[in-house]
């Protein structure tokens, strides 16, 4: 970049964000995705300024920049030539330009305090020099930033390629639903690492969610906000948002402006995705509860500049308190606002990229690439007649390449009526790839009519691909199809057009004599996932002979999730494959039915440990209080891992029952046992603290000591005050438990509690006593 | 070149890995041509030393690591190691694309050898190799009396993908011989210029080998 257009590009930067700022400060009442939005459309127009000043014909004069007025006459025959060969000119400009601020007004000089001149009366003798250092410090400051955000984005590849991935059931469904819920199309992958401290996702096009290692011990709620939120960057297009603020960052790096409004854009981003997660019906206290936790794990954490950590310690409360208040607007955005904000940016953009000395104008005259395509496709239909079989095929392949709409109809003749079966078949598969719905009935026909098979399969998958619910008739009239690959075609189309029409049809190839289409039957209907199907799911879970297709039938029930299913489930826990009982139980914890307690409880004595492990997880999931006992039973388990599920499951019925057992736990030989029974201790809503928790602030693992703490805070027990400040004050303690000893102290409201708050004011730690002056004085910062 | 596309590839994958076998006896592998380091002349001599004789399968598989670009199928065909080896070594060099205009001369010379799979790698090795003089030998070429060789040329310019070889190239759709006219079809497919629809779609109407209006079909639907 030459000096003239960066000298050019840093007074309109300041001009630009002032009036960025003013604008989104007006909007403090509005969304944060509005005012997100208005952050990475104002810094994205940031990043075209300098471009539009060479592009745009049109120029305004200005008393601060280098109009034509001012400039040494060199400036005028400098139009015709391109704008790189400036060495000479630009020190002619910036020179004009400080000169011209010498000697300007206070006015001017306000307006134009970007280019960092110390020594103003030396300016004109050193003028070479000091053009050339200047454009060397640009650079190199520029570099480092760009270096910053490279090393980042290698950073972050190797994070997320390294990760192990979170491909269990559990996930994958739920992240099928969080996709579907924020119409994702792109592969989402997740993977878990243990330089994660908390989730953070990276990725373009293709999304990767990395969790932190303990994501895995997370229930469901807190992983399925997590992905919600963490997905939700991804469909809004924040990290394109966040690259291109960083960007600007590079460019303008040395205006704290463009870093400020870079900072809000990412914090308006994580209030945008938070307001999201509330949106899909999260509750507010709940969610917080969930960032707390994540955040009270992550000890100083580094993430990459690149990937969007879901939370920075730093910008914590403001978040938090915007989450928890129940005024803030939350809605997203309409494509009226998009419009509004991309116009009302680009009027500020514009004129300002536009004040400046004049230059060329080029003008690319664009072709119409609409028109192009439909003169291929006019060509390519003309020669659907060709007499050769080969060019046929060929155009027909072509014309499903090119997917163009104005084919359908010649496709569709084609498919009728072309005395090649290879023609036919390609143009079945064109139509497939069109995904035009005008192709359903000629399809359909194909798939009864056709003489010859391979037509007929790809009709029923190319009917699959375009997904309309007309396509089901000609679909179910082909169930009973002689021939096994259409049946199964048939079947696969169906699961993907998952509409409710197809479930008689689907049901009655529950009954085919094919073990494996009846397994694929009962895969389409857990996708159709209506009730109307569970008698039949349940008829040949409790019947069938094949045991993959039980298994399948007890997988489509937890699917469709209806009550009616539980009585055939709750039999399939006695199923003589290990594979189906344990289908059986996961689709009772999803189904949630009080009656699934009962069978679920007698797992608990299985002779098999992943058994014992999935019936305790199951329980976890109903919450029913019915389990509380037998479980705390179950903490007498040898198996460590089951232990560990069983405090995990406690926590999650929050059944003050639960405190005796859990408090036994603390002193458990496993650790990951007395972390979660010290966690869930803090969830149970008791009035008094268990000795055993106040003893477990004594405990070897740094992770049981923290969650004690926070637990602690949550009962609220002066009792505990003594245990807490022996913890504060002893010098073996690291910095974030004793921070977390400040939250627990703050919560419980005791004069001692306020003694040690007090003692923290004067504490070496600055948070410490930041965060000790917050608990003294409320919130106010 | 058409027949390369018209292979189904499964079909391909069958063949090859056979064809594998065929090549491993014919060049016993420890003897390979390559040498690293060497200039950018001598390994284009090397590497067409290297291809001379090789029955027809074989320069199949060797055109297709060439051709079809980076690590295509490498996993799906099962190699004899050291084959795979020295079709590793062949890939890469042109994956390094030499701008050395020294390799230009012996490459260009190469499209005129009586050799079929000589021909048929240096026409790619030509395509891919980034210097403005390879473009136009390959331009130089489309004009030979040799039928043959313009046919080559014109592969040649598709995989270069130079802008400037559209007007000869357009001007290849009216060679007398078909083989010319289907390749110079196939060539502005993969140049993707707006200029060649029109030619194309009154090639695919009117012309009376079924391959070239085959030619031109695929290349109207590879344009989008």
């Amino acid at each position: 970049m030459s000096m003239t257009l960066l000298a050019d590009a840093a007074v309109k930067g300041v001009i630009y964000l002032a009036l960025l700022f003013a604008v989104v400060g007006a909007l403090r009442r509005g969304s944060a995705a509005t005012r997100h939005l208005f952050w990475s459309i104002g810094l994205t127009g940031l990043l075209l300024i300098p471009v539009l000043s060479v592009v745009i014909p049109l120029r305004i004069e200005l008393p601060f920049a280098p109009g034509p007025a001012d400039v040494a006459p060199s400036y005028e025959d400098a139009v015709p030539q391109p704008v790189i060969d400036t060495s000479e000119r630009a020190k002619d400009i910036v020179g004009t330009a400080i000169a011209s601020r010498e000697k300007g007004t206070s006015d001017e000089r306000a307006a134009s305090p970007v280019v960092p001149v110390k020594s103003r009366s030396r300016v004109r003798f050193e003028l070479p020099g000091l053009t050339g250092l200047l454009a060397a410090l640009w650079l190199a400051g520029a570099l480092v930033v760009l270096g910053r955000l490279v090393i980042g984005l290698i950073a972050t590849s190797v994070i997320a390629r390294r990760g192990l991935p979170l491909d269990g059931r559990a996930w994958a469904l739920m992240l099928n639903r969080v996709r579907a819920r924020l119409g994702i199309q792109a592969p989402v992958r997740l993977v878990s690492s243990r330089h994660a401290k908390v989730p953070f996702s990276c990725g373009v096009v293709n999304p990767v969610v990395v969790f932190p290692e303990e994501a895995e011990d997370w229930n469901d709620e807190r992983r399925r906000a997590v992905l919600l939120h963490e997905l939700a960057h991804f469909s809004r297009g924040d990290m394109i948002a966040h690259l291109l603020s960083q960007l600007a960052c590079a460019l303008h790096w040395f205006n704290p402006l463009v870093w400020l409004g870079a900072r809000r854009l990412r914090s308006e981003s994580e209030r945008a995705c938070d307001d999201l997660v509330l949106r899909a019906g999260t509750a507010p206290s709940e969610y917080a509860g969930h960032l707390i936790d994540i955040v009270r794990t992550a000890s100083r954490s580094w993430t990459p500049v690149v990937a969007l950590p879901m939370a920075r310690r730093s910008e914590f409360e403001g978040r938090l308190l915007a989450i928890l208040e129940p005024g803030v607007k939350r809605h997203g955005l309409t494509p009226a606002a998009v419009m509004f904000v991309v116009l009302a940016v680009a009027l500020t953009a514009v004129p300002l990229a536009a004040m400046g000395p004049e230059r060329a104008a080029p003008a690319a005259p664009d072709p119409s690439e609409a028109k192009a395509t439909s003169e291929r496709v006019t060509a390519l239909v003309g020669a659907l007649d060709d007499g050769d079989i080969e060019v046929r095929r060929t155009v027909v392949a072509s014309l499903g390449s090119l997917q163009d709409t104005t084919a359908v109809v010649a496709l569709m003749r084609a498919l009728r009526t072309d005395s090649d079966p290879e023609v036919r078949e390609a143009a079945a598969y064109a139509l497939g790839e069109i995904e035009d719905p005008r192709a359903v009935p000629a399809l359909g026909e194909a798939l009864q009519q056709d003489e010859v098979t391979a037509v007929r399969l790809m009709a029923a998958r190319a009917l699959g691909e375009i997904d309309d619910p007309r396509a089901v008739a000609p679909l179910a009239a082909a169930i009973g199809d002689p021939d096994r690959q259409i049946r199964v075609a048939v079947i696969q189309a169906l699961g993907e057009i998952e509409s409710p029409d197809a479930i008689d049809a689907l049901a009655s190839a529950l009954r085919d004599g094919d073990p494996e289409i009846r397994e694929y039957a009962a895969w389409a209907l857990g996708e159709v996932e209506d009730s109307r199907a569970v008698p039949a799911l349940a008829g040949i879970l409790t019947s069938d002979s094949e045991a993959s297709v039980r298994l399948k039938a007890a997988w489509a029930l937890g699917e469709i999730e209806h009550a009616n299913g539980v009585d055939a489930l709750a039999r399939a826990l006695d199923d003589q494959d290990p594979e189906v009982r344990q289908m059986a139980v996961w689709a009772l914890g999803q189904i949630e039915d009080p009656r699934a307690v009962e069978p679920l409880i007698r797992l608990l004595s299985d002779p098999d440990v992943e058994t014992r492990l999935t019936a305790i997880h199951a329980l976890g999931e109903i919450e029913s209080g019915q389990a509380v006992d037998p479980l705390i039973e179950a903490l007498r388990d040898s198996d460590a891992r089951v232990r560990e599920a069983t405090v995990w499951a406690l926590g999650q019925i929050e059944d003050p029952r639960a405190a005796p057992g859990l408090a036994a736990a603390l002193s458990d030989s496993e650790v990951k046992v007395r972390r979660y029974a010290a966690a869930a201790l803090g969830d149970l809503d008791l009035g008094s603290a268990p000795p055993e928790l106040i003893n477990a602030l004594r405990d070897d693992d740094l992770e049981v000591r923290r969650y004690a703490v926070h637990a602690l805070g949550d009962i609220e027990d002066p009792a505990a005050v003594p245990g807490l400040a022996e913890i504060f004050r002893s010098p073996d303690t690291d910095a974030d438990t004793r921070r977390a000893v400040i939250y627990a102290l703050s919560e419980i409201e005791d004069p001692a509690a306020y003694q040690v708050l007090v003692e923290a004011l004067e504490d070496e730690d600055p948070e410490i006593r930041r965060a000790a002056a917050r608990a003294l004085g409320g919130n106010d910062e | 070149m058409m027949s390369l596309r018209r292979v189904p590839t499964l079909a391909a994958a069958g063949v090859l890995a056979a064809a594998a076998a065929t090549l491993a006896v014919e060049r016993p592998a420890e003897t390979s041509p390559l040498q690293h380091g060497a200039s950018d002349a001598t390994r284009a001599e090397q590497v067409l030393d290297a291809v001379r004789g090789t029955s027809s399968i074989a320069c199949e598989l060797i055109v297709r690591s060439l051709g079809v670009g980076w690590g295509w199928g490498w996993g799906r065909m099962h190699y004899e190691p050291d084959v795979a080896r020295e079709h590793l070594e062949l890939a890469r060099w042109t994956s390094e694309a030499p701008d050395d205009p020294a390799a230009i001369a012996p490459l260009r010379a190469a499209l005129d050898d009586p050799d079929t799979c000589v021909q048929r790698v240096a026409a790619r090795l030509l395509g891919r190799t980034d210097h403005p003089r390879a473009v136009a030998s390959l331009i130089d070429a489309l004009a030979s009396p040799n039928p043959r060789t313009r046919q080559l040329a014109a592969v040649g310019l598709g995989y270069a993908e130079s802008p400037e070889s559209v007007d000869p190239l357009l001007g290849a759709l009216r060679d007398d011989v078909s083989s010319v006219r289907a390749a110079a079809a196939w060539a502005l497919g993969e140049l993707e210029d707006e200029r060649a629809v029109r030619p194309l779609a009154r090639l695919l109407s009117d012309d009376p080998q079924p391959d070239v209006r085959r030619a031109a079909a695929l290349a109207l639907g590879s344009m989008y």
